[in-house]
């Protein structure tokens, strides 16, 4: 029953986000998505909690990433999506007043971002990823061979399948931003879903080979039973 | 029973030394100053920053032939050369002049150029330069499909400022005659450019070599045979002619040179610098080389780009991620422990002195081991935090008698191997991954595959074997 409850669960998880992902798609940070990336000469030092208030009541609703530019952290990077000529008037004045300097519009240097395309983001990650898998199974197909192999393959391959597809309904239901944190949060769940996979595995093959010992045990007193 | 509570109180406290060294640091006081006795933690692009390099396509204009008026100008140039036949400068100078105004200007990028096919193996080749030449092997690359301009992530480091200018590049070789500028070779000859540097008597000499294709190597051995230093008769006497060859990288001679004798390998090995004994000047010679390497092993990029932007860009993350990085933390290592007090009633507090001392013991590995911590680093924490819990739940849950203690620590040490090894496998695996945030990871999830082992084998089985025998005691003692 519990376990026909969890499966219920993950699916309805899984369906629901392909639904959001099919009908809003994801909410793609302003590193990965189109942007602008508006710089401004600050002059000094400045607080980037600060500057991220200013950015984020300026383009409200919209995802603000805020940096410091070196050698000096005099400059401010923001970038943000769909900039408006009114928003950058609006900006320049408010850093204008929170650092009494006297920047014009003009001095706002706007440069538009494209996006990340998932090709370019995912190349370099395949290859090794595939070669540790490929590892790891054939070392799960040997191990628990008496759960049978397409059985074994069949649970470690398709908890793993699962765990990155909840991740991403996750992101599609929650409309979590898909930033830098996407990737290192698929190889937590890709780690934790190994850990989980080869520990019920290995439940299952404790169980299969105290069965199997205590058939063994029966027949033996079978056998010295039937001799007796 | 007190010789075992000492061995007890003995090992609480070392474990409680390693949390405060794990966590808190060793601090001494110099010069006014707190200074860290340990090694730092080593940050990664994501937490610190990154250099930023914005390629733009060229939008220059250079000067070339007009071929448009050939005819008329060779015409003009003969006529003045038979007119001024008196003196040689006059004649040399008359043809200057015709050259000049032979001469107009044209985008570096001309209008047909400029499509996504050019932007697309633009940005390939600037990617292969990047996986030769990028430090620690990590970088993001995006580029705008509309007007082809690259955009590029990767780890600052000092040369950051030369090494960006490697990307823009065109990387166009030619090697031409020197007088008539006929192309005998281009990029499509070269196979591969290498650096090596040899130790002689005056010093230890930087070399670029030149490796042709076949084509190439045949191109080469005629080149070779053609372009020497030669004896010709000169009336009664004779005079050395020298026919050279220019190698020209983006349209700049890089070397102007004759050959001594026929090239049959294929290989050009070319001079950087001169012979040094500075090491500076070897690494800088070894750096110019390099760089060359890096521009002619990718080919030339059909359109010439120019840097827009080199500039070191601070991380994104805001204190707001920090604290909501540490709150998620606590809030899972808070569940952690109350599970783990569920679990282990009685021997909870042994159970999460143990756990505790174990990410104490984790974190001061990875200062130790100069693994950056990256985003995929935490990632790799968060997988070595469970192995360890789990780990610790399973020692302090197996059997304890002292007749059988040795005997179950040891299948527990097999248990707890055994549902480690996938996980290790891929860690042990990324270890050797070029890519930095897989090697991160797979060295956080590795270093806590192997603290997990040490610290239960020493830590946990020293307090297991002392609680046993402290009980066992206080029994006989009864």
């Amino acid at each position: 029953m519990k376990k026909k409850i969890v499966v219920a669960l993950i699916a309805v998880i899984l369906i629901a986000g392909l639904i959001c992902a099919g009908a809003r798609g994801f909410n793609v940070d302003a590193m990965y998505a189109n942007a602008t990336k508006i710089n401004a000469y600050i002059g000094k030092d400045f607080d980037k909690d600060a500057v991220k208030e200013i950015a984020k009541e300026i383009f409200t609703g919209k995802e603000v990433l805020v940096q410091k530019v070196r050698p000096f952290q005099d400059v401010v990077s923001i970038t943000t999506s769909g900039v408006e000529e009114w928003q950058i008037e609006e900006l320049t004045k408010r850093l204008n007043e929170q650092y009494e300097l006297s920047l014009e519009k003009e001095d706002i240097v706007q440069t538009q971002l494209p996006y990340m395309e998932l090709k370019d983001m995912l190349t370099q990650y395949i290859v090794p990823l595939a070669i540790g898998f490929l590892l790891a199974f054939a070392y799960m197909g040997v191990r628990f061979r008496k759960l049978g192999v397409i059985k074994t393959m069949g649970i470690s391959i398709g908890s793993l399948v699962v765990g990155e597809a909840m991740l991403v309904s996750l992101y599609a239901i929650t409309r979590l931003p898909v930033n830098m944190f996407a990737i290192s949060a698929s190889l937590a769940i890709m780690g934790l879903v190994f850990i989980g996979s080869t520990l019920y595995l290995e439940s299952k093959l404790k169980k299969v080979e105290k069965e199997e010992k205590q058939a063994s045990k029966a027949e033996q007193e079978e056998t010295s039973t039937a001799t007796e | 029973v007190k010789t075992q509570t000492l061995k007890k109180t003995l090992n609480i406290l070392v474990i409680l030394l390693i949390i405060v060294i794990g966590l808190g640091g060793i601090y001494v006081q110099e010069k006014g100053n707190w200074t860290s006795l340990l090694p730092e933690y080593q940050f990664a692009t994501d937490l610190k920053g990154y250099r930023s390099i914005v390629l733009k396509v060229s939008e220059e204009t250079k000067e070339v032939e007009d071929t448009t008026n050939t005819t008329e100008d060779n015409t003009a140039t003969e006529n003045t050369t038979t007119e001024n036949t008196t003196t040689e400068n006059t004649a040399a100078e008359n043809t200057t002049t015709n050259t000049t105004e032979n001469k107009k200007t044209e985008p570096v990028n001309s209008e047909d150029k400029l499509t996504v096919d050019n932007y697309v193996a633009s940005k390939k080749i600037v990617e292969k330069r990047l996986q030769q030449i990028s430090p620690d092997n990590y970088y993001t690359i995006k580029q705008d499909s509309y007007n082809g301009n690259i955009f590029i992530q990767m780890v600052d480091t000092e040369d950051a400022e030369e090494l960006a200018s490697v990307f823009a590049q065109q990387g166009k070789f030619r090697m031409i005659d020197n007088e008539t500028k006929e192309e005998l070779m281009t990029n499509a000859d070269i196979k591969n450019a290498k650096v090596g540097y040899s130790a002689q008597e005056t010093g230890y000499v930087v070399y670029l070599n030149l490796e042709f294709t076949k084509e190439g190597a045949e191109k080469l051995k005629q080149i070779s045979n053609t372009y020497v230093k030669t004896t010709e008769p000169d009336g009664e006497s004779t005079k050395e002619v020298t026919k050279k060859i220019d190698m020209n990288i983006d349209d700049e001679t890089i070397l102007s040179t004759y050959f001594s004798q026929e090239i049959e390998n294929g290989i050009i090995q070319l001079t950087i610098g001169e012979a040094t004994t500075s090491y500076e000047k070897l690494q800088e010679y070894l750096s110019n080389a390099s760089r060359m390497a890096v521009i002619l092993d990718n080919g030339e990029m059909p359109l010439a780009y120019v840097s827009d932007e080199n500039a070191y860009n601070g991380t994104y993350l805001t204190t707001e991620h920090v604290k909501i990085i540490f709150i998620v933390a606590g809030i899972v290592l808070a569940i952690l422990v109350l599970v783990m007090i569920g679990i282990l009633k009685k021997k909870a507090l042994e159970g999460i002195l143990s756990f505790v001392g174990y990410i104490a013991a984790y974190l001061l590995v990875l200062r130790f081991a100069n693994v950056y911590i990256s985003l995929e680093t935490m990632a790799g924490m968060v997988v070595a935090t469970i192995l360890g819990y789990l780990a610790i739940l399973k020692f302090f849950t197996m059997p304890q008698t002292e007749s059988s203690m040795q005997k179950q620590f040891m299948e527990t040490i097999k248990q707890v191997v055994v549902y480690m090894l996938p996980i290790s496998i891929i860690a042990i695996t990324l270890c050797f991954a070029k890519w930095l945030p897989l090697y991160n990871f797979g060295m956080a999830v590795f270093w806590g595959v192997v603290i997990t082992l040490v610290w239960n084998a020493i830590f946990t089985r020293t307090s297991m074997v002392n609680t046993t025998k402290t009980d066992k005691a206080r029994e006989e003692g009864k």
